[in-house]
């Protein structure tokens, strides 16, 4: 019985399109969870591609893509398999994959796909010995890019929580296999304090992987404002600031303009909404929705107003914006003066014509990103999809954990929970043994009947 | 090289050398599969003995006495009719995790398994000491004793325990044996000479009292259970003045007389160390042979001695100790919790500044011993060795502590000896279906550190592996091999019928508008608040296994997932003689770990230390290439 596993195909980096691969038994179910063909009517049929959108588990819209459906053994693997091609950026792909892998996939080992293929006769003989190359290399570099993310803070933190589990489970161990012992039966209070703490941690580091995810997408700044206000401009000017562009993604996606720019070393995707006002008229066109969504998902948003105009002006020409979340007022063309509507009102003053307020503005985007949120500082740190797809298991066990504790369930059933969640935590920092377990309940207690 | 005077006339298919409770079982186990078998020992006098605590069980070693008397096994019917208290340990736990123990008289004990092997057909026993193993071609074909005596078999299995050159510390003093008031063996140098590696290990064992000199008002005391929980699922065929699967006569100390298992229970005692106790040992340990270098041995830390406890946890105010009765005709108690090797002198002073054993008299002293083992990554997964054709290793010459972890290993090496003498497949346990296998997979794949104790911990499928289901998941499949036969295989294939009937029933039966096997999971409902007309239909046994079964289902089904999603790697065998430098992409690391350990299955090569994912990749697609 093999289980399902996911990866992205294509190759890394930018890309108009990236492709997605899922096989295994159940990679056809976990498509129909993700995946709502645009015509309800599809039916499912090998070989026929699909069009229709990738939904998180909170059946919010990730992307429109196209999919395909293999039956083993016609397949590359030999097994079911599903293709999804989505649009390239790493955000995009990011988050397909992170859904895919959340409903029940698991991220493919290096080469595993090839593997596969070759133990399923998709590959003649002479292809062993590359598969088996292909795996040790791929391993070496695997490891290489997990250990340089596991260097330092994040690394010692999840070492930190997977000694605490290891703690927790040889109390619960000697508890069940030493009852002749000194061993404090009482102790499930305290174990369950215990176990709030870490799933609190462990809670935390899944959200810093969102945080991790801004270093790793960028900070997502998306501009926003009425037309004519400078909006392109701007964008120009940004890119202008550093030559130090992280990757030369022009990646189009329709209606919005997309660049990487690095400020002040933090990566950061700017989005220009500038296809917005070609329809503002039709408020519920395809680009409208799709600029509300890039604004609902942006980390900030730049709103750029003319101010040689009167507010009440610009006020009128509706424009897509939202202002619960984080953003900042751009004044431009303040070289042609400021109209007196704005007086008092809190924004930065710049001149995309002649450069002016650029670099102040450039701090207060690197600074909303650093300095409000202060916990994002103290943690740089990164967690790809496996990290977090670990961090969310080992969450879930810890918490079943906690309701079974008291709920009163006996313990081995209980450690069953703990060791599933210490196995996650070991997926990343490598995992806690047998003797591990036996050597932590041997120095925290006194055994010896 | 001692000449050779005598060359004994019998030719046997096993020879056991060693009659501990690995020796016997090995014995007993070749013999029942019809092969004929001779168990050599130093002496007779000491056929299953005791030589450290009088008791059998416990966690993880009461399952395995389960699954011991579930493939026919000797320990669990004697321990039955031998015990002098009994008690069922974790009782307020799951299923899984209980466990029976029970203090043994320990002179009945050992007789009672002497007279059934002497009861047994095709068994012989001859007391001598084995100098030299007789090889030819790396195969062996006999042993010489040291009278120059040779006897010659197809098959040889070790199960010397503690005596090769065994090395005793009582303080400073030490001299050598395997136990005190016994000699030692040199087998070791014989086994070094054909290539098997040899390390030490360092056990221990507490001073014993005269039990009329203890003060058992200032102790707690600790009763067995009544009714007493039971090591055989045969238990009841003990019956007064035939207890024996043989058909003899052999003696009963306890007795089943319908419906009632009778056992004339003994206390045992309970108190404990204190402050002075500690200062004592504090003060005194540079005369510690442990503490002051003069051992070299890696002993348990689950056994620690006291000077250990002592140190290592400095902080604890008290230590428990437990005073336990060594059999009925006897005042002799053990002294559970202070295991030393501290001298005489200290021994005594210490031992009486606890409570309760303030006049005590002790009548053997505590001691260390250092002994001989074999790593067992030298074996396969049948306990034969990877280098000498048939000659196989049992119990703590394979690193191993306890009489149940001997037992057990005695019980597969002596059948797998037998099914090789006789050309059939080989018998091995796999760690999801017994803690047997568990243990034998952990010996060979990963060795040892310290003497290798089971815990129930140590079971990755432990809530599946319970010592009321030992039956149903042993006896029948152990049965294909001669294994088990007669009474015991009956009685295990009518009781999975009747449990697969009652399943059934639980599962289509309606009882208070809920299915049964739902109705057991909402709390509170147990087996006692069905209704008798129901209840009547399978035995008490039966329907609890059924409880638990439908109670745990969610927990049962993961665990059995688990097994299903290992079963690909598992069933995956590894050619015999697989040399994996020719392997191109697997690590240089990998290569000489798996060279080394020799792995039968991919699944056990997963579990070599130090193998990743990725070797396992590389291994799979190799072997599926070298099939084509």
């Amino acid at each position: 019985m093999e289980d399902t596993i996911v990866a992205i195909a294509s190759p890394p980096g930018q890309g108009a399109v990236a492709i997605l691969r899922v096989s295994g038994s159940e990679s056809i179910p976990i498509a129909k969870r993700v995946f709502r063909p645009k015509n309800s009517q599809s039916k499912w049929l090998p070989r026929v591609l699909l069009l229709g959108t990738i939904v998180n588990s909170d059946d919010e819209t990730i992307d429109q893509v196209l999919l395909s459906v293999f039956m083993g053994p016609a397949s590359y693997t030999g097994e079911n398999l599903v293709e999804i091609t989505c649009h390239g950026g790493m955000f995009v792909t990011q988050a397909v994959l992170d859904t895919i892998i959340s409903t029940g996939a698991r991220l493919a080992d290096p080469g595993e796909f090839s593997k596969r293929s070759f133990l399923n006769g998709k590959m003649d003989l002479t292809q062993a010995e590359a598969v088996m190359d292909l795996i040790s290399a791929r391993t070496a570099l695997a490891l290489r890019a997990a250990n340089s993310q596991l260097e330092g803070r994040l690394g010692n933190r999840i070492s930190e929580l997977k000694q605490s589990l290891l703690a927790i489970l040889a109390h619960v161990e000697a508890y069940i296999d030493f009852p002749e012992e000194d061993i404090d039966p009482d102790a499930n209070e305290s174990i369950i304090q215990k176990l709030i703490i870490l799933s609190e941690s462990v809670g935390n580091l899944i959200k810093t992987a969102e945080q991790g995810r801004i270093l790793r997408e960028g900070l997502h700044v998306v501009i926003s404002g009425p037309p004519n206000a400078g909006k392109s401009s701007l964008l120009n000017s940004l890119l202008g600031y550093e030559r130090a562009i992280v990757s030369d993604l022009a990646g189009t996606t329709r209606d919005t303009i997309e660049e990487m720019i690095n400020l002040k070393g933090i990566p950061v995707r700017l989005t220009d909404t500038a296809g917005i006002r070609e329809v503002e008229e039709l408020i519920e066109s395809e680009g409208v929705l799709r600029a509300k969504r890039e604004l609902k998902r942006a980390d900030l948003i730049l709103t750029v107003v003319d101010a040689t105009i009167d507010k009440k002006e610009n006020e009128k020409i509706k424009s897509v914006s939202s202002d619960e979340l984080n953003h900042i007022k751009v004044f431009n063309k303040a070289d042609l003066g400021i109209h007196n509507s704005y007086k008092g009102e809190e924004g930065v003053q710049i001149s995309c014509l002649e450069g002016t307020g650029i670099e102040l503005l450039v701090g207060l985007i690197v600074e909303s990103c650093l300095g409000e949120n202060d916990h994002f500082a103290k943690n740089l740190i990164a967690v790809n999809s496996r990290h977090r797809a670990c961090l969310e298991s080992a969450h879930s066990n810890v918490n079943n954990a906690i309701n079974a504790f008291k709920e009163g369930v006996e313990p081995e059933f209980i450690s069953v929970d703990l060791r599933e969640a210490l196995d996650s935590v070991g997926e990343i920092v490598g995992k806690a043994d047998v003797e591990d377990l036996l050597g932590e309940i041997f120095s925290s207690f006194c055994i010896g009947k | 090289m001692i000449l050779s005077n005598f060359i004994y006339p019998k030719k046997y298919h096993v020879l056991v050398i060693g009659a501990g409770h690995a020796g016997v079982e090995a014995g007993m186990a070749a013999a029942r599969m019809g092969c004929d078998v001779a168990i050599i020992t130093q002496n007779l006098d000491t056929i299953g003995q005791m030589s450290c605590n009088p008791a059998i069980g416990g966690l993880g070693k009461g399952h395995m006495v389960r699954e011991i008397d579930a493939l026919g096994g000797l320990m669990g019917l004697n321990t039955d009719a031998t015990g002098i208290q009994f008690r069922m340990l974790n009782a307020s736990k799951g299923p899984s995790v209980r466990a029976p123990r029970a203090q043994c008289d320990k002179k009945a004990y050992q007789f009672r398994i002497k007279f059934e092997l002497e009861c047994q057909d095709g068994l012989d026993l001859h007391q001598g000491n084995v100098a030299n193993l007789l090889i030819k071609n790396d195969v062996v074909y006999g042993i010489r004793t040291n009278l120059g005596v040779e006897y010659h078999t197809k098959s040889i299995i070790i199960s010397s325990g503690t005596f090769m050159r065994g090395l005793m510390h009582v303080g400073k003093q030490n001299q050598a044996g395997g136990r005190m008031g016994d000699g030692i063996s040199t087998l070791s140098d014989s086994l070094r000479d054909l290539g098997i590696e040899i390390e030490r290990f360092k056990t221990g064992t507490p001073c014993r009292l005269n039990g009329r000199s203890i003060n058992t008002d200032l102790c707690e005391r600790q009763d067995g259970d009544e009714p007493p929980p039971k090591f055989s699922f045969l238990a009841d065929t003990i019956v007064k003045d035939n207890g024996s699967l043989s058909g003899s006569n052999t003696f009963t100390l306890n007795n089943w007389s319908d419906p009632m298992f009778h056992v004339e229970q003994l206390p045992c005692w309970i108190t404990y160390t204190n402050g002075s106790t500690h200062d004592l040992i504090r003060s005194n340990l540079d005369q510690s042979p442990m503490h002051s270098g003069i051992i070299e041995g890696v002993g348990p830390r689950y056994c620690p001695s006291i000077e250990d406890k002592v140190v290592r946890f400095a902080d604890r105010e008290r230590h428990q100790v437990f005073l336990e009765p060594e059999g009925r005709q006897t005042n002799e108690y053990y002294v559970n919790g202070v295991s030393t090797s501290l001298p005489y002198s200290i021994q005594y002073e210490f031992i009486r500044s606890i409570k309760g054993l303030e006049n005590a008299e002790i009548i053997r002293p505590g001691y260390a011993v250092e002994y001989d083992f074999c790593p067992p990554t030298q074996l396969q997964p049948t306990l034969e060795t990877k280098i000498i054709g048939g000659l196989y290793f049992a119990g703590q010459i394979n690193g191993t502590s306890g009489y149940e972890e001997a037992a057990a290993q005695g019980l597969l090496a002596g059948a797998n000896a037998a099914l090789k003498c006789q050309c059939k497949e080989p018998l091995i346990l796999s760690r999801s279906k017994s803690y047997i296998g568990v243990m034998i997979d952990d010996l060979v794949t990963r060795g040892v550190t310290e003497p290798y104790r089971m815990f129930t911990s140590r079971a990755e499928y432990r809530l599946l592996l319970r010592q009321d289901n030992a039956d149903l998941r042993l006896t029948e499949w152990a049965s294909n091999c001669g294994l088990v036969k007669g009474e015991r295989l009956k009685r295990a294939k009518q009781k999975k019928e009747d449990y697969n009937v009652a399943l059934d029933l639980a599962h289509k039966k309606n009882h208070e508008g809920l299915k049964i096997n739902v109705w057991f999971r909402k709390p509170g409902n147990e087996l006692s608040k069905l209704p008798g007309d129901l209840l009547s239909l399978f035995s008490s046994e039966v329907w609890g296994l059924v409880e638990i079964e439908c109670k745990n289902a969610g927990y049962i089904a993961r665990q059995e997932q688990m097994i299903a999603r290992a079963e690909n790697m598992e069933g995956a065998s590894i050619p015999d003689g697989l040399d994996y430098n020719l392997i191109n992409g697997l690590k240089k690391e990998a290569v000489i770990r798996l060279n080394k350990i020799k792995p039968k299955t991919l699944g056990q090569a997963s579990r070599v230390s130090g193998i990743t994912p990725a070797d396992i990749a590389v291994l799979t697609i190799w072997i599926s290439k070298s099939k084509l």
